[in-house]
């Protein structure tokens, strides 16, 4: 498989969100405001990318009996950088994600990725599905919070596009609304799917 | 004869290996931590010192011709150390609230005040006038209530509305009324947030019974001068 079809098959056809069902908690968590959404998953791009390369160059040291525990630490330690990485140059971005930066660490996607690709290929291959995956995953939260913002806050990126006269949808501001969307965007590509089968 | 394993291959390997592991990812962890503090520790202390600026920013004159926004760190730390005197009350212990001075005449205080709201502690800070008759202004600092609901607490407008009411009048602690968004407050009212009641009440329960217990327990009787 050349990296071209592994980064496509990991963020598209392979989508970690829409087809494995995977990150829902976080995509749920933050998809109220895009900003939120772009940071959230350039966190997780940049931890799946580097925490996927390590794993896989020292993957032939990794004892198969504690290697989710080796995957797990290694996954925490790119996850605290990030954080103290926002803390010390983006503190404003920082207050905003909360708690979520650290979440990443639970992130399934992760995990998911380094017990099936990075654990058994090679590192530049590994990163390419990393960054696959981190893509695919960013995708959804933007189009999710695309539709969140604008309904719940008549806003795209913090600008405001509707006027004064939009009332503004609660619903789409709390976390129920990103459970519907995320079941709807399953329904579209899962129709898309059958129709091409 | 027994045959020879491998150390790969025995028990202590992954124990060996969980070590190593450790030890190398928590030393450049420490390392960046290190690194980071002191910027981190930077970034909290200027945040407080702007929000403590903010409060005051109509009487202070080098504040009138820019926004908070627009000065260096360096010279909003002069700012502050030129109006602002960090201070601890006797009760609670170690409470720490700030003083706004003038030429040498007091002319308000600070105080970090928190509540429950639907969601968090709102944290916030509320200023008032030297004999505690008005409130000066109030600063949300940490919040986390729901975005768009709640989290509107910290609009400009709901925090503006509450300078200049009254909180101590005649012996008697004012309370203060919530009325609907949409309709003109009086004197001693203030408006909630339509679809927020939780969030405006516990603003308006730190300032006031927070504050009152404070008041009662260092104040009233001119143990602070």
């Amino acid at each position: 498989m050349s990296r071209k079809e592994i980064f496509i098959k990991s963020a598209f056809t392979e989508n970690a969100i829409w087809v494995q069902i995977l990150g829902i908690c976080s995509a749920l968590a933050v998809t109220n405001q895009m900003k939120n959404s772009l940071v959230m998953g350039l966190g997780v791009i940049f931890t799946l990318a580097l925490s996927m390369f390590t794993i896989s160059m020292i993957r032939s040291l990794i004892p198969s009996r504690v290697r989710m525990m080796a995957q797990t630490f290694i996954i925490a330690f790119y996850v605290i950088l990030v954080d103290l990485f926002l803390k010390a140059v983006l503190p404003d971005v920082s207050q905003e994600l909360g708690p979520y930066v650290g979440l990443i660490i639970t992130n399934c996607i992760i995990m998911g990725r380094a017990e099936a690709f990075a654990i058994k290929n090679s590192p530049l291959d590994s990163m390419i599905d990393g960054i696959g995956a981190g893509v695919g995953y960013t995708l959804v939260l933007l189009i999710i919070s695309f539709i969140r913002e604008l309904f719940g806050f008549g806003a795209i990126f913090g600008y405001q596009v509707l006027g004064s006269w939009w009332t503004r949808w609660s619903i789409m501001v709390m976390a129920p609304s990103a459970f519907f969307l995320l079941a709807m965007l399953i329904w579209i590509v899962e129709i898309r799917k059958r129709k091409k089968a | 004869m027994k045959e020879k394993i491998s150390f790969r291959d025995s028990r202590l390997y992954p124990v060996f290996f969980m070590i190593i592991l450790s030890a190398i990812l928590t030393f450049i962890l420490a390392f960046s931590y290190q690194l980071s503090k002191g910027r981190v520790q930077m970034y909290q202390e200027l945040t407080l010192q702007t929000n403590l600026l903010d409060l005051y920013k109509g009487e202070i004159a080098e504040l009138n011709n820019k926004l908070i926004k627009d000065y260096t760190p360096e010279e909003i730390n002069k700012i502050y150390n030129k109006y602002i005197t960090k201070r601890t009350l006797q009760n609670p212990v170690d409470h720490q609230y700030y003083e706004f001075s003038q030429n040498g005449i007091r002319s308000g205080y600070v105080f970090p005040v928190s509540a429950k709201g639907l969601w968090s502690t709102i944290k916030l800070l509320v200023a008032i006038d030297p004999d505690f008759s008005n409130y000066l202004g109030i600063k949300i600092i940490s919040q986390g209530e729901t975005p768009g609901l709640g989290a509107r607490i910290t609009e400009d407008w709901f925090q503006e509305q509450f300078t200049g009411k009254r909180f101590y009048l005649d012996n008697k602690f004012i309370k203060l009324q919530m009325i609907e968004e949409s309709e003109d407050p009086e004197t001693d009212q203030v408006s909630q947030i339509t679809g927020a009641t939780v969030s405006s009440k516990a603003v308006i329960t730190a300032i006031q019974d927070e504050l009152e217990t404070l008041y009662k327990q260092n104040f009233s009787s001119g143990k602070v001068n």
